[in-house]
Order: C-alpha cells, then structure tokens, then sequence
C-alpha cells in the first residue's frame, strides 16, 4: 500500500494525505467485512467488543501511518517556505504575546492554558497507554492456539475486552475535554488579545523612562528621526525655494526673449511693408522713365526721316550759293566795266583841263567804287566758297548707314526697355507674394510667442504649488515637533491625538490642491468648472 | 488710441507674460504687484479700458480690489476680470458677487486672452 502510494506522483502534500487517508479507510472497510463475517463464526456473542476493539487498533495504526506521512520531509516550494515561515512568525508572535502577559500579569487573564493542557495530554498518553495494553492482551487472547483454548479463555477474555472499551472509552473523554478546553482556549483568546492591546496602550502611561530603558531608547529615536526629518524637509524646501526662484528668472527671460523676436519680427514685416511701399512708388516712376525711353525711341526712329529732309534743306542752300556766285560775277563784271568806264573819263577830263578837274574828281570816286565793288564781290565770292565746301564736306558722311545703325540700336534699346519693365513687373509680383508669406508667418508666429508667453504662466502655478507644500510640510513639521516634544517631557504619556492632527493637515492639503485645477494633465477636466467663464 | 489695461499680480512671472502678450497685441498695459498699488493708481486717476487682476495677492487681495473699485466713480461699467489659479465655485461665487465681469483660471493661452478680451472689450 505505501510502496502504491509512493508510486503515486502527487504534488501536494494535502493530496498525498487525502489519498493515504482514502486509502487507509478502504482498508479499514474490507478488514471489517471479513473480520465481521470471522469473528461471527467464532465468538457469535463476543463479536461486537472484539470488533470493536479491532476497528480501533486499525484506527490507530491507520492514525499511526497518517502521522508519518505528515512528518515525512518533503522539499517545500517557494510559497510553501513563504507560508512557513509566516507559519512560525505567527508562532513567535504568539510566542511574544504570551510574554507580554506573562510581563504585565493581567490579571483578567486567569486561564491557565498550559497547565490545563499538560494535564489533558498526561491524561491522554495514559489512556492511550491503558487503550494499547488492553488491546495487546486482547490481540493475545484472540491467538490462542486451540478451540479448547478459546474455549477456557472466553471467560477470561470478556473482563479484558470490558477493562478494553473503559480505556477507550476514557481515551475518548480525555480527547474531548482537550477538545473543549482548546475551544474554550480559542474563545477565550480574542478577549485576551483585547486586553493585550489595551496592556500596551497603556505602557507608555504607566512606564516611565526611569523604568523602561526601552521605552527611552524608543523616545529618543523618535525624538532623532523627526528631528532628521524636519532636517530633510528643510532642505528639501530650500532647494524647491531654487527652483521657484530659478524657473521664475528663466520665465522672465524667456518672457523678454519672446518680446525681443516678437518686436523684431515686427521691425521686419514693417521692413518688408515698407520695401513693398516703395516698389510701388517705384513701379509709377519707372513706368513714367519707360514711356519716356518709348517716346525717345520713336523721336530716334524719326531721326533718318527728318536728317533727309535737312540733306535736302541744305543741298537748296547749295543752288542758292550757285546761283549768288553767279550774281557776284555779274557784280564783278559790272565793277570791271565801271573801273574802265572811270579810266576813260580820267582822261576826258585831264583833256580838258581846268574845267574838268570836277569831273576828273568823280571818275575818281567812280574808280575806288568799283574797285570796292569787286572786293566785295571776291569777299562773298569767297564767303560762297567757304559755305558751299562746308555743305559739300557736311554732305560726304555716310548717313544712310549711321541711321539704319542708329536705327537698329534703337529698336534694340526698345525691347531692352520692354524686358526691363517685365522684369521689375516679375520682381514686383515676387515681392509682394514674399511680403503675403512673410505676414502670415509672422501672424503666426506671434500666435505661437503669446501661446508661449501664456505657457510662462505654469511658472507661477509651480510657485504656488511649492509654496502650499512648504505651508503643509510646516504644519506638519510643527506637529513632529509637538509629538517629540510630547513624547519627551509626558514619558511617552500621549495626551493629544496626533494621527488625527496630522490628518486633518493631509485632509486640508488635497482639498486646497483640489481648488486649483490648473494641471495640464488633469484627468477630470471635464467635471471641473470651465477655465474661462464670463459672468 | 490704444486701450489701456490695469493688470494685477504679485507675481513678476505672471505680469511680465500677460503684460507682453498685450501690449504686443497693442494694448498700452499698466501694472500693480497688490490690490493696494493697483487702488492708488485707480485713486491718483489712472482709467483703464479694463482690469484684469489676480485674486490671492498680499497685502489686498483681488476679490477686495475688485469691491474698492466699483466703488470708485466711473468704474461701474469698467469690466474686470480674474485670472487666478483658483477654480472653485464658491469662489468664482464670491468673485461674481464681487462684480467681476469674468473668471478666468490660470494658465490662460495668450490667444484665447485675447479672444476673451476682445468679448469684454469691443472694438479692441
């Protein structure tokens, strides 16, 4: 049966228990059919008690065999350790708790459980020993070799089986009244508890200093512990005092650095609008200069035309010399004829002596007019020279050709003009799509400086913040104080409820913080009042 | 003519943030650090298109100013806002008993500050 057993792969102790015990019952169960039908053929009368007495010799065996599997070691898993060793806490606990009585001597404390206990177990191993004796001599008598035999020992066997039944019989009370004593034990442990903790609540008011060098031990840590603390929170307080100061420098420089892009984001759109201002001021006078350039091009165009018509202006003045040189030899003619027309009447008049001295006077005169006249004629004659050469050489250059070149450089200096207009049209129209981008970004730019300028303000939400945790960590610092302080001049004596102070200023703390919602993460934003509200 | 605003804050942060965002949105801003400074400025003649003013400040707080500025003459109608980290409503309560003209719960986007002014002033 145990070699089955063994074959069996439980993993759990309770399960190998179950199944040795299912086991055992079964056993138990078969023995008994077979043992009925024996002993009713042998004993009739005496059946029962021998049966009887059997059925608890197996039971003790079965209990026997129960109890050595529940001792046998076993490899315990991790919980199993966990569990254990809660196990024997809980049994150094109890353990401690029992001292702790024994320590204060309560006195509503009058059970004496382990004393009632070791008489109960005295009484048990007795009665056990009783029971195992008188069933040895009942398994003796029952091995008795000869019918015969039987027959003289069953006068003999039946005070046996009696004495028997009384042992178990007292076996059983004796397992009842530790039964009812340990219920009565388990009853009876609340209410010692309670006394307990009341025991202990009472410590520190009945101990003193003097009297319990723990307890001292115990102020003083406390006593070091929140001074530490209070320590540490200083600490703590000064650097969050830092890091409200810093952040606030960095938020005011941050606030002049966006008022800085956005004046100068400013300056250039102003720029920007200004330059496109004067584009189109200057898109009227260079439209004026191009039409002035149109209109010198078309006078440059008339040039050839009116140069033919001066060619042929100054070729008329060239037949008009001719036709004066032909007049001034006629003048000269006229001044030769008249010169020997005053020689002759010289000498008519030097023939006639005095009396044509007068008139010899005036062909005199007549001479010198002619001679002047010829001069002045040979002057114009070479006046007429001089302006028909000036024509003549003003008439040799090759003006046909000049003008059709100036003609074409012309033309050219139009459509240099017309690109020149379509070009700055071109550039016009860039710089005012420029100008259009430019303002839209700079529209959004200073959307994105006042999103910012407005994200400062967590600064002052920050500050705030660490300013109601300096106010809380201080109350509740004042109240460690207070407790130490308590703690140390009382003996340990509590006369104030701290723990209902301290969460009276946790209660206040998530209350106020509750008032301000201005988290950005706030999880509940839409049951919190609306940010802006107009009234 | 830009329209000039009281703002009113203990807090450098705070009034430098709002203050920029205003004025580069045009508005001439005039600044107070308490209730006090903010009343003597109103009290030596200072009229402003609006106030806007924090609530928890020391030496005066927004709630009293905004008490002491409706009772100076001609800032009946002058609308008032709070911008303040508070946001409970006993004390928007207070604050609309008070005569603010609107509640605003700090941090404020510098756009939507605007837009609300723009709703409180017209024409701004």
């Amino acid at each position: 049966m145990r070699a089955k057993y063994q074959s069996i792969d439980f993993k759990s102790r309770a399960g190998r228990i179950l199944c040795f015990g299912v086991g055992a019952m079964l056993l138990l169960i078969i023995s008994a059919v077979f043992l009925n039908s024996y002993l009713e053929a042998q004993l009739g009368h005496f059946k029962d008690v021998v049966f009887l007495g059997l059925a608890t010799i197996i039971t003790f065996a079965s209990q026997w065999l129960l109890l050595l599997e529940i001792q046998k070691p076993k490899v315990f898993s991790f919980e199993e350790r966990v569990n254990a060793t809660n196990e024997k806490l809980r049994h150094v606990l109890n353990n401690i708790t029992l001292q702790v009585e024994s320590v204060f001597n309560i006195e509503n404390a009058n059970l004496s459980p382990k004393n009632s206990n070791d008489a109960l177990a005295i009484d048990l191993v007795k009665c056990t020993e009783n029971v195992e004796k008188r069933v040895q001599v009942l398994i003796d008598t029952l091995q008795l070799g000869s019918n015969d035999e039987l027959e003289t020992a069953r006068f003999d066997l039946l005070p046996e089986i009696e004495k028997t039944a009384n042992a178990i019989i007292e076996y059983l009370n004796a397992s009842t009244n530790i039964d009812t004593k340990l219920r009565e034990q388990m009853n009876g442990t609340q209410p010692l508890l309670l006394n307990l903790q009341n025991a202990l609540n009472d410590f520190s008011g009945k101990a003193t200093v003097a009297e319990s060098p723990l307890l001292a031990m115990c102020i003083n840590e406390t006593s070091a512990i929140v001074d530490r603390h209070v320590r540490l929170d200083k600490e703590v307080i000064q650097q969050l005092n830092v890091i409200s100061h810093d952040t606030g420098d960095a938020s005011l420089q941050l606030a002049t650095s966006m008022r800085s892009l956005s004046d100068e984001a400013g300056n250039l759109v102003r720029y920007i609008t200004e330059a496109v201002m004067k584009i189109g001021e200057m898109d009227g006078s260079i439209k004026d200069s191009v039409d002035f350039i149109v209109k010198i091009g078309y006078f440059i165009q008339e040039i050839p035309d009116k140069i033919q018509q001066d060619i042929a202006s100054v070729q008329g003045a060239g037949s008009v010399i001719d036709d004066l040189g032909y007049l001034v030899d006629s003048i000269k003619e006229i001044s030769f004829q008249t010169d020997i027309l005053a020689v002759n009447a010289s000498i008519q008049a030097a023939h006639a002596g005095d009396k044509g001295l007068g008139f010899k006077i005036v062909a005199d005169e007549v001479r010198k007019l002619a001679v002047n006249s010829n001069k002045a004629a040979e002057m114009i004659e070479e006046g007429l020279d001089a302006a028909r050469h000036t024509i003549r050489n003003g008439l040799k250059f090759k003006f046909l050709d000049e003008i059709m070149n100036r003609m074409n450089e012309a033309a050219q200096v139009m459509d240099a003009v017309q690109n020149l207009e379509n070009a700055h049209q071109d550039a016009s129209q860039y710089y005012k799509t420029l100008f259009n981008v430019i303002n839209s970004n700079n529209r959004k730019l200073a959307a994105d400086i006042a999103e910012i300028l407005g994200s400062i303000q967590y600064q002052d939400i920050v500050r705030q913040r660490i300013e109601r945790m300096q106010v809380v960590m201080q109350r509740r610092n004042d109240l460690f104080e207070s407790f130490v302080t308590e703690l140390e001049s009382n003996n340990g004596n509590l006369t104030n409820d701290f723990a209902s102070q301290i969460n009276v200023i946790l209660n206040n703390y998530i209350e106020d913080e509750l008032q301000h919602g201005n988290s950005l993460n706030s999880d509940n934003e839409e049951d919190a009042p609306p940010k802006f509200e107009l009234f | 003519m830009p329209k000039t605003i009281l703002l009113v804050d203990d807090s450098v942060t705070m009034l430098m943030s709002v203050k920029n965002n205003l004025e580069i949105a045009g508005f001439k801003v005039e600044t107070a650090e308490d209730g006090v400074k903010a009343m003597a400025k109103l009290s030596s003649g200072l009229k402003p298109d609006l106030i806007i003013t924090d609530i928890n400040m020391p030496n005066m707080g927004g709630i009293e100013l905004i008490k002491k500025a409706r009772a100076l003459p001609g800032f009946r109608f002058i609308p008032i806002l709070t911008l303040t980290t508070e946001s409970n409503q006993g004390r928007r309560d207070e604050g609309k008993a008070a005569g603010a003209t609107g509640w605003l719960v700090k941090p404020v986007g510098g756009v939507d500050l605007l837009k609300i002014i723009k709703q409180v002033l017209p024409g701004a």
